[in-house]
């Protein structure tokens, strides 16, 4: 009988304070879209808000610095920002802009998901306007985002790919450091060398690598295909992979010789990057220059040692001409507009696009360490004011001059492709299956799967 | 049990006596039963059956998640024969809940008798044995991953003392699979657990002491109280557990993203791929309704062995 | 059983089924007999210092993620692998209340998940009460209809799901993932298995003693059912509090995140926050562990209280 109470009881006062809670659930729906609507369109002075996506917002300054930026020099105009997450944006846009609830302003992650939105949701409105105001400057490159002849996004960041370095490994070891000639053999020479005399100079011989390869599969192969000298429609889009050959060799030629943690260690066990280079178990690391200002937080928070660094430009390809601008990947963040948005609101979200694009908005990331998307000679020198930046002219030849391809090529199956191509790197990387093997699989399962036209 | 196969006689019975009676019955039963569902049938017809049947319709389209899906007829269903990476996927599913399934079955019956036994301290290991199912999985796989280190890994060093060939466990084709077997098994069991314990405590005692006195050792207690006892509950954990093995996803996601290669590439995993990353929700559909249809297959199997068994 | 029993002699007798037993039959469960002979003795000294060895192994990960939670953060994912933080950050599991909403998202979750769990126990109860012990035409493809969506992968429906809600302007409340946990297939099928278990003929005199439907479920079923009740309640509660997809998609307002939702604040980019993650994995356990503790109590109590009734 005991039992038969007990449950009874316990339910009926589950029921009580579930009923409770469910009340109280009712208050807490948000009350975003009552702000939203902005009626009339015509009174230029009148207040307006425009909603903003944004991730992780309080690890993440960027955006906040963007809205009370914005604000600050448009007084009228209020950025509201919405919570998004880092890892998985892209799923919540994707269902936002499904149903035709995307804010007024949300960031472009990457080219490839751009062309998807631009191409086939109708989520994103026309920003030809803004791409046309900035005919014939060349501070700002707005090309990767026109598609079929209209721009859908325009760049507030554009990070790309250098070489990070440790001045004090590289010092104490007795190495010479990289300059701007560097190809990637003398990558490989500079790690040998290091090798074997970084443990001489009190490095731990089992821990401390010359170089730290991250587990991406871009630190391989949009590097590879960046340089080839090719274009991507000459191999990318149509499956044939040869020119990932001499660098896959390169990059198990480095893991077996011990210059890098392994890939199969590094992606299994989540090895952060930050880690291995900011607390001088790596002394370079091939990285994108959002890196620098997470390192310079990093050194002043005491999550990574206090050491003196450079970037370098990224070691170019030692198989064809050296090219006189070191040719390197990255994407830029781009900011788009919702087609749902008309009047007062679409012209403040307009407005607010072409200033965090421009120098104003540039001006304002560039003081939080963010390389943003205006490279005038004001915007680099305030990015490089920062405390704890480095102050050499390698470093600031390599952020700010370099010949940017596209981290993937856009375009139809772009997707599908680089999928297959992740599984051929795992394959490579962990020794499953030898270079040829997984790559003439990869070119197989592309072909077997209809994306190629 | 005698409940199913006792009724439909009855009423078999009830209608040859009085038919009219009878269909008053009925009609008093349907609407007793059906306002029994009810509440939970109308949030499960908006929430859960129109979605699903959308899905359905999008199988058989081009869909890019914006705007309405294009009816494409069969396009995607010839797409799904050639394409080696969907059976790649499809073949590993297998092998997973092959393996998988009647691992954790075991472990988990275990558990719970274990843990229904007067044991001291049964609380504590019961709490332990819950334990994998809410420790975060970031963290489960990351010291998993560790132990499994093909070098410095301690399951490894272990394995030294009996053989000089050790396997090569998540950086491997052939063991990664394997490792993740053993992983899922670790962080479910204690889950099935519950469900299982939950089911033998409903078993009578009265049953045991009957069987006792007939002479029954423990293991003809066993198997012939406890099991067919038990049955509904493990009819319940039998579909629970091969539905969520053939749609695992999140462990792979973390422990090795369905490397190395496509050696642990899932089923749900390539739905997610196709439909996220690649964004072709149309095709995307059409594979997880593949995986339905193999759920659905094996539990109507499951379904009416229970059936004849009960009977 | 006969005809004239009146319904609380029912209820005796279903209760006397279950709950009155002797020691004997308790001493019939496998496992639960113990003569003491000295390889019994040694036999159970060994089988404690196995399971004791087993639980370590099995709570090494929980182990990790609290050592972790105190590391610095560049520690954590350190190679070769650091058990003991070079520093103990205590600190952490005060900084995250300050760091972060951990309080807001803690008490978002607890609302979500104690409501979606009384509903889904609710209806899922009542609703096996009417497959299990009602007999009507259809009810079994009704049933399979129940499962069969089970076997449908969420992320396939997810979008089709998440336009329905938008466009009642659900989306971004809490509603949404109310109504996207609280009436799954899962705790119907569940509770249903565990009512067949329940002898027919306590259901079947009740009804011809005159007690409603709702009357014999209310005080004969119900009663029965704790231990799944409660099985049914840990598990919908802790997957209700450990979701990650479900608010991932529906939430977008800062204050209403919840806890799985709120920990991932801690990526940005670029950087991840792991030590934050895992300070914050850790409190997030503790209030699992409160429900799981009190709901395993109805399971003790089948055999134990009735176990020491002699």
């Amino acid at each position: 009988m005991n039992m038969n109470r007990h449950a009874t009881k316990a339910l009926a006062a589950f029921a009580a304070v579930s009923t409770i809670a469910m009340l109280a659930a009712g208050c807490g729906s948000s009350s975003s879209s009552s702000q939203q609507s902005a009626k009339s369109a015509d009174s230029t002075n009148q207040k307006v808000t425009i909603t903003f996506a944004g991730w992780s917002l309080d690890q993440t300054p960027e955006f906040k610095t963007l809205a009370d930026g914005f604000h600050k020099a448009h007084p009228n105009i209020t950025v509201k920002l919405k919570e998004y997450s880092a890892d998985d944006y892209d799923k919540q846009l994707t269902a936002d802009i499904s149903a035709g609830a995307q804010p007024d302003v949300f960031p472009m992650k990457n080219l490839q998901k751009y062309y998807t939105y631009g191409h086939e949701s109708g989520g994103l409105a026309d920003l030809s306007s803004i791409a046309n105001s900035y005919k014939g400057n060349k501070y700002i490159n707005v090309s990767p985002y026109k598609l079929d002849g209209k721009y859908y996004a325009m760049p507030y960041r554009a990070d790309a790919w250098v070489l990070f370095y440790n001045k004090d490994m590289f010092k104490k070891a007795g190495v010479a450091e990289p300059n701007a000639k560097w190809t990637w053999d003398d990558y490989t020479k500079a790690a040998a060398e290091l090798k074997k005399k970084l443990p001489a100079a009190g490095y731990d011989a089992n821990s401390v690598y010359p170089m730290y390869q991250h587990n991406w599969q871009s630190v391989i192969q949009s590097f590879a295909l960046a340089q080839s000298g090719k274009t991507a429609q000459q191999t990318f889009f149509k499956a044939n992979f040869n020119y990932l050959k001499p660098y896959y060799k390169r990059a198990l030629d480095w893991q077996d010789k011990g210059y890098t943690i392994d890939w199969n260690t590094s992606f299994t066990t989540k090895v952060q990057y930050q880690a291995q280079f900011g607390t001088q178990k790596a002394a370079m690391l091939p990285m994108g220059t959002w890196y620098a200002a997470t390192l310079v937080s990093q050194q002043k928070s005491g999550d990574a040692d206090k050491f003196e660094w450079g970037m370098a430009p990224i070691p170019q390809n030692p198989d064809t001409k050296l090219p006189s601008t070191p040719i390197t990947f990255g994407d830029p963040t781009g900011l788009a507009v919702s087609s749902k948005d008309t009047g007062a609101k679409l012209a403040a979200a307009k407005e607010f696009v072409k200033w965090a694009s421009g120098e104003g908005g540039s001006l304002a990331l560039a003081g939080i360490g963010t390389t943003p998307s205006y490279f005038s000679p004001k915007v680099q020198s305030k990015f490089f004011s920062a405390d704890g930046m480095p102050q050499d002219e390698l470093s600031k030849t390599a952020w700010s001059k370099h010949d940017t391809k596209a981290e993937n090529p856009v375009g139809p199956g772009t997707d599908t492709i680089q999928s297959d191509l992740k599984d051929a790197n795992s394959a490579i990387m962990t020794k499953s299956s030898s270079i040829d093997a997984a790559l003439k699989d990869a070119t197989d399962k592309i072909k077997s799967s209809g994306v190629l036209q | 049990m005698s409940s199913q196969t006792a009724s439909p006689a009855a009423t078999r019975r009830h209608r040859s006596a009085n038919e009219k009676h009878a269909h008053a019955i009925t009609r008093r039963n349907t609407r007793n039963g059906l306002l029994f569902i009810a509440p939970n049938f109308l949030g499960f017809i908006f929430l859960t059956l129109i979605p699903v049947i959308a899905l359905f319709f999008i199988a058989f389209s081009r869909w890019s998640a914006f705007g309405m899906p294009q009816f494409n007829g069969l396009t995607n269903w010839k797409r799904l024969g050639g394409d080696k990476v969907f059976w790649a996927a499809f073949g590993n599913t297998f092998y997973y809940s092959l393996v998988h399934i009647p691992l954790t079955l075991i472990v988990a019956f275990l558990l719970a008798i274990l843990l229904n036994s007067k044991l001291k301290g049964r609380t504590f290991f019961r709490t332990v044995a819950f334990f994998p199912y809410i420790t975060s999985i970031v963290a489960a796989a990351q010291v998993w991953s560790m132990l499994f280190d093909a070098r410095s890994g301690v399951i490894n060093q272990f394995l030294r003392l009996f053989t000089s060939h050790v396997p090569g466990w998540l950086g491997s084709t052939q063991w990664a699979m394997v490792a993740v077997i053993i992983v899922a098994t670790w962080r479910e069991a204690g889950y099935y657990m519950i469900l299982l314990l939950a089911g033998l405590q409903t078993i009578p005692h009265t049953l045991y002491e009957a069987a006792e006195l007939d002479g029954a050792n423990a293991w003809q207690r066993f198997w012939h109280v406890t099991v067919p006892s038990m049955r509904p509950t493990l009819f319940f954990v039998m579909v629970t557990l091969t539905i969520g093995s053939f749609k695992i996803l999140d462990l792979t996601l973390v422990m090795t993203d369905g490397g190395p290669g496509t050696s642990t590439l899932v089923l749900a995993q390539y739905i997610y791929r196709v439909a996220f990353e690649q964004g072709d929700f149309g095709y995307s559909s059409t594979v997880s309704l593949v995986l339905f249809a193999i759920c659905m297959i094996v539990t109507l199997i499951q379904f009416y062995y229970n059936r004849s068994k009960e009977d | 059983m006969s005809n004239v029993m009146d319904s609380s002699s029912v209820i005796a007798a279903a209760s006397a089924k279950t709950a009155v037993i002797d020691k004997k039959a308790y001493d019939a469960i496998p496992l639960n007999k113990r003569h003491t002979t000295w390889q019994r003795v040694v036999g159970i000294i060994l089988g404690y210092i196995l399971m004791i060895a087993a639980a370590i192994f099995v709570m090494l990960p929980f182990v990790w993620m609290l050592l972790s939670s105190v590391k610095p953060n560049n520690e954590v994912f350190a190679v070769p692998i650091k058990w003991l933080p070079s520093v103990w950050h205590w600190e952490n599991y005060a900084n995250i209340w300050s760091k972060s909403n951990m309080l807001l998202w803690t008490g978002n979750t607890l609302l979500l998940s104690v409501v979606v769990t009384f509903l889904q126990v609710f209806t899922g109860s009542f609703a096996a009460y009417g497959f299990s012990k009602i007999r009507f035409p259809g009810r079994q493809a009704l049933f399979l209809t129940y499962i069969a969506t089970m076997a449908v992968p969420w992320q396939a429906y997810m979008i089709p799901q998440f336009k329905m809600l938008s466009a009642i302007g659900l989306s971004d409340t809490r509603w949404s993932i109310i109504l996207l946990q609280a009436f799954g297939a899962f705790g119907v099928f569940m509770m249903k298995q565990f009512y067949d278990s329940i002898p027919e003929e306590l259901s079947e005199a009740a009804r011809l003693d005159g007690l409603s439907e709702f009357g014999i479920y209310w005080r004969i079923v119900l009663p029965l059912s704790g231990p799944s009740i409660s099985a049914l309640a840990i598990i919908t509660f802790t997957n209700t509090w450990n979701d990650y997809m479900g608010p991932l998609i529906y939430l977008r307002s800062p204050n209403l995140y919840t806890i799985q939702l709120g920990l991932k604040q801690f990526i940005s980019q670029y950087n991840a926050d792991y030590a934050m993650i895992m300070t914050g994995s850790v409190l997030s356990v503790l209030p699992i562990l409160i429900v799981f503790l009190i709901g395993q109590k109805y399971f003790i109590e089948g055999i134990a209280t009735s176990g020491m009734k002699d």
